[in-house]
């Protein structure tokens, strides 16, 4: 305050200006004017009662200039408080940085601790809100709900055609109701064939979704009956790709062998189901009444004031009446009920647990990070205590110091966040290529609602890690520093130390024991074997034109020319084609009937189309009898591979080999009349089709060159590598099949990525935790070294006077590891209970392990113990290289 | 003699006064009618809230004091804010008192 000091700092009763109430200020003034006035007047020879009233008249309007001089007055007062509290703030800001800077070490640990901290938290908290939290880019999209059947088992089943018409004609809670399909197709027309996701649409699937386009129109009602000429409606950028320009309404083109017309370009982001990129009439194709072939999924946008629940027990009650007439022989296919689903749960549900989860860990780093830090401070602050004793005694109050070291904090924690969103950023691009399965994730970034979070987070962060230390070194107690301070050899063995150690132990024990299951768990999901051999195998997803293809034999017999020719590329060991996928997610299956036998039917062992050279491109093993040959022409009697399980789960003590079957799939030989038989031929290995974790399905394979129709919807070509790099066959495999036919698109992918992505999931997880734990870990280790080594330094003399006295250097070092590890301990036993707690919430994303592994829960503690020893060891051992007499000097 | 005081020149003359020394509000109005030989009237009271505008605007400071009587009064002093504000209004006079005296003292049409 010294720039207000008086001209002449004569006297010490006089107040400071602006300690006066504004009134008194001015009213003093005044008077002080009229009095000299007065004076001097009297001075003139005046009496004093005339003086008085000529100074009062020289002065003028009392009153006015009384009121101007106080509205003045507040003014000048509005604007002083404004600046000086700037003012303070930016010389505790500038305090702060030079004592940061002036002790560099800890600056740069504790930026990089908070850095990583934040930056986790900023990531994950990305992600979520990315995912999880951020509107859907449909209209009123809180109405929108997907509908899906009830199996008799409880699962969810795809809707009837049937049971759609009918929810759509008599149900009251909707809006509208659309449903939906989702399928690969070739669409052609374009500059070159693509192979994509598309969606066949009922007329009212626009209105719920509330559907805007960026050029034409949505398909409309003449489009969506039967017979109607074909028209599509395309996202943006696959007109981009089709034809080079998003100017594409009225273009011909052909999708799925039909001929269309596009009538409108929507936006990508308003895409659904997310991934499709063209949508037809699905109305121009009669679907038939049947209830029991589940094909479609169904949205609904509820009508106004309509719950869920109420959408649910209407439908509900609208299904039983529906199928109350419906043949008993049908009922295991029917629907028992429906599920009505908010979209967001549907688009989003699987994701939350996770994130929610992964969420709480990049918490717990951050816990560590600021119990790391909070040590540190109080370390630091202890021999900081000196100075604050000086400047408390020296009259500044502990509200002044409680708020530098809080803005010691926050300029600590405001550039820490700044580091973390550079940190954040660099995560983010990693996470949006490793959790590319993540629904939404493409979304995901450092957007305003995530910056404000980080802005959040560096306040709580700086509260967190700085209110403690602050309030501990500038309490009363600490007067009595400027005596006994540097004497103190207890500080380290505070309580307080003790429990900051404790909670990171015990915070980092929590999560490498969640990764330690994860990791655990990945592993059992890896050891899985998938029954066939990936690593040197290529494939394309194929269909053919329809248009050109019209019989089925045509099919078969191209695929019966291109195969040889493939297997004749140099460096090609087999070629096949197989209608399904190992390891895709899911399978076909339908019921068999064995031997010819009405009553003696199975369900519903998987269905499979497939070649000869698939086995042989697969490695899937032969076990007995023999696999497809020339033998199995068109004209022949069907041949028929099973797999083991499916010998073992119906024909346990026959001899499968020249058995009958008939059924299989969803093709034209299914309900054929009178059933068309399959002869046993062979017996093969296991395979996984659905993922590592879900047992192998028992398994029919039907010949492709007797019963292709399942390959008309589309197959998967297979090439196998004579070496183990099939990367270079790739271009070759590619030309040789446009050679075949210049109307397929090739896409050739690694068979072994189809394994990874199936995985992808679950490594995502264990990656982002794992990393988390690694994280907690080092910070952990870097706290305990911190506290060990101040105690240490804190304890030399002491340790002096020990080894003075003859103490042995191990002596004096196992003191020290005692007292720490007894802090470890601690920390050890309240993670363990922590994680014994957690196990069931983890437990839901182990495969094969128990949340209360006994092995993880045995192994992770020795890791952070010996960790916790290591951190020990170095300034236990700085300890005995004493000089008692120099230590004791030094004091 | 007396001279109206033209509108806004209250303010330089308090900020001259100033520059000589920190003053009291009273003193202030004794040194400009000395200085203009009581040519110029002010009401006195009118100084008052000049002084506050100034300090209000950062141009003086003040700070309680007593006078070499004893007596308690406010006691003003120019800021360096103060001083430059000071040398601008008295360049801006200047050449306002040369442009009016060109056209006053001129002998026939100027230009």
């Amino acid at each position: 305050m010294t720039q207000h000091d008086g001209p002449r700092s004569l006297h010490g009763d006089r107040p400071h200006v602006g300690e006066l109430p504004v009134k008194d200020d001015v009213d003093r003034e005044l008077r002080s004017h009229l009095a000299l006035r007065a004076e001097e007047l009297e001075a003139e020879g005046w009496d004093p009662a005339a003086a008085k009233a000529e100074a009062t008249r020289r002065f003028g309007d009392l009153e006015t200039i009384r009121r101007d001089c106080e509205s003045l007055a507040r003014r000048r007062d509005r604007r002083v408080r404004r600046t000086h509290g700037w003012e303070a703030v930016m010389q505790d800001v500038r305090y702060a940085i030079r004592s940061l800077t002036r002790s560099p070490g800890f600056a740069v640990v504790a930026l990089l601790t908070l850095a990583l901290g934040i930056g986790a938290n900023t990531a994950i908290y990305g992600v979520v809100h990315g995912v999880l939290l951020r509107p859907l880019p449909y209209a009123d999209a809180d109405r929108i709900v997907t509908v899906a059947e009830r199996g008799q088992r409880g699962g969810r089943m795809s809707v009837a055609w049937a049971n759609f018409v009918d929810w759509n004609r008599e149900s009251s809670s909707f809006e509208a109701l659309g449903a939906h399909s989702f399928s690969t197709m070739t669409v052609l027309g374009g500059q070159e064939p693509v192979r994509i996701l598309a969606s066949g649409v009922s007329e009212d699937f626009w209105r719920v979704m509330g559907t805007r386009t960026a050029a034409g129109r949505l398909t409309g009602p003449e489009e969506h009956r039967e017979g109607a000429a074909g028209a599509v409606v395309v996202t943006r950028s696959l007109a981009l790709r089709l034809f080079g320009t998003p100017d594409v309404v009225g273009r011909p083109l052909e999708a799925r062998g039909v001929p269309a017309t596009v009538v409108g370009v929507v936006p990508d982001a308003e895409a659904y189901p997310a991934g499709a990129e063209l949508w037809y009439a699905i109305e121009v194709t009669p679907q038939g009444d049947s209830r029991t072939a589940h094909n479609w999924s169904v949205v609904g946008r509820l009508a106004e004031g309509v719950s869920v629940d109420r959408a649910r027990d209407e439908l509900a009650a609208l299904t039983e009446r529906i199928l109350a007439g419906e043949p008993e022989s049908d009922a295991e296919y029917l629907a028992a009920g429906v599920w009505v689903t908010g979209l967001r749960d549907a688009v989003v549900g699987d994701a939350r647990r996770p994130l929610l989860l992964l969420l709480g860990a990049a918490a717990c780093v951050l816990l560590v990070a600021c119990t790391n830090l909070a040590s540190t401070l109080l370390a630091r602050g202890t021999v900081r205590a000196r100075e604050f004793a000086v400047r408390s005694s020296l009259g500044a109050d502990r509200s002044r110091l409680v708020r530098q070291l809080l803005t010691e904090s926050g300029v600590l924690a405001g550039a820490g966040a700044l580091l973390g969103l550079a940190f954040a950023a660099l995560l983010l691009r990693g996470i949006r290529i490793l959790g590319a399965d993540v629904p939404r994730i493409e979304g995901v970034g450092l957007s305003l609602p995530v910056l404000l979070f980080t802005g959040a987070v560096a306040v709580l962060t700086a509260v967190a890690f700085g209110l403690l230390p602050s309030l501990r070194l500038t309490d009363g107690g600490q007067a009595g520093t400027l005596r006994t301070e540097t004497r103190g050899s207890s500080a380290g063995r505070s309580p307080v130390w003790g429990a900051l150690v404790a909670t990171e132990v015990a915070l980092a024990l929590v999560l490498l024991m969640g990764s330690g299951l994860l990791i655990r768990s990945f592993s059992r999901v890896l050891s899985q074997d998938p029954g066939v051999e990936t690593s040197d195998v290529l494939t394309s997803s194929v269909a053919l034109n329809r248009l050109r293809y019209t019989e089925l034999q045509d099919q078969a017999r191209f695929y019966g020319e291109l195969l040889p020719r493939l297997e004749a590329l140099p460096g090609v060991e087999s070629a096949g084609l197989m209608s399904s996928l190992p390891v895709s997610g899911g399978i076909p299956t339908g019921r068999v009937q064995l031997d010819g036998d009405p009553s003696n039917h199975v369900d519903s062992p998987a269905y499979v189309v497939a070649s000869r050279g698939a086995f042989d491109a697969l490695d899937i093993p032969l076990i007995r009898g023999r696999l497809f040959d020339e033998r199995d022409g068109p004209d022949a009697t069907h041949a028929v591979v099973v797999s083991q399980s499916f010998v073992d789960t119906w024909w346990p003590d026959v001899d499968p080999i020249g058995r009958q079957v008939s059924g299989g799939g969803m093709d034209n030989y299914w309900n054929a009349e009178p059933p068309v038989f399959g002869t046993v031929v062979g017996v093969v290995g296991d395979v996984r089709w659905r993922d590592l974790t879900s047992d192998p399905d028992p398994t029919v394979y039907w010949n492709y060159a007797q019963r292709p129709a399942r390959i008309a919807f589309g197959a998967s070509l297979l090439l196998e590598a004579q070496g183990d790099d099939a990367g270079p066959l790739a271009g070759p495999f590619r030309l040789a099949v446009s050679e075949a036919d210049s109307d397929i698109a090739v896409e050739v992918r690694f068979l072994a990525d189809q394994v990874a992505g199936s995985v992808a999931d679950r490594r995502f997880m264990l990656l982002i935790l794992g990393g988390f734990a690694a994280l907690a870990l080092i910070l952990a280790a870097v706290g305990i070294y911190g506290v060990v080594s101040y105690t240490v330094a804190r304890r030399t003399r002491e340790m002096g006077i020990r080894l003075a006295l003859g103490a042995e250097p191990g002596d004096v070092r196992g003191l020290v590891l005692r007292g720490a590890l007894a802090m470890v301990g601690v920390g050890l036993l309240v993670g363990l209970v922590g994680s014994f707690a957690l196990s069931r919430v983890l437990g839901a994303f182990l495969y094969d392990v128990s949340a209360t592994d006994p092995l993880t829960f045995a192994a992770v503690p020795v890791v952070l113990l010996l960790t916790a020893v290591a951190a020990t060891w170095i300034p236990a051992l700085r300890s005995t290289r004493v000089d008692p007499i120099e230590t004791m000097r030094a004091e | 003699m007396s001279l109206e005081l033209l509108k806004g020149t209250l303010d330089v003359l308090v900020l001259k006064t100033l520059s000589w020394g920190p003053l009291h509000g009273y003193g202030v109005s004794r040194a400009i009618r000395a200085a203009t030989d009581d040519l110029l009237q002010v009401e006195e009271g009118a100084l008052y809230p000049a002084l506050r505008r100034l300090e209000a605007r950062g141009l003086v400071e003040a700070s309680w004091g007593r006078t070499d009587t004893g007596r308690e009064a406010r006691f003003y002093t120019l800021t360096p804010a103060g001083t430059e504000a000071l040398g601008a209004e008295m360049a801006t006079w200047d050449r306002y008192v040369a442009a009016m005296a060109r056209v006053l003292e001129a002998e026939g049409p100027l230009g």
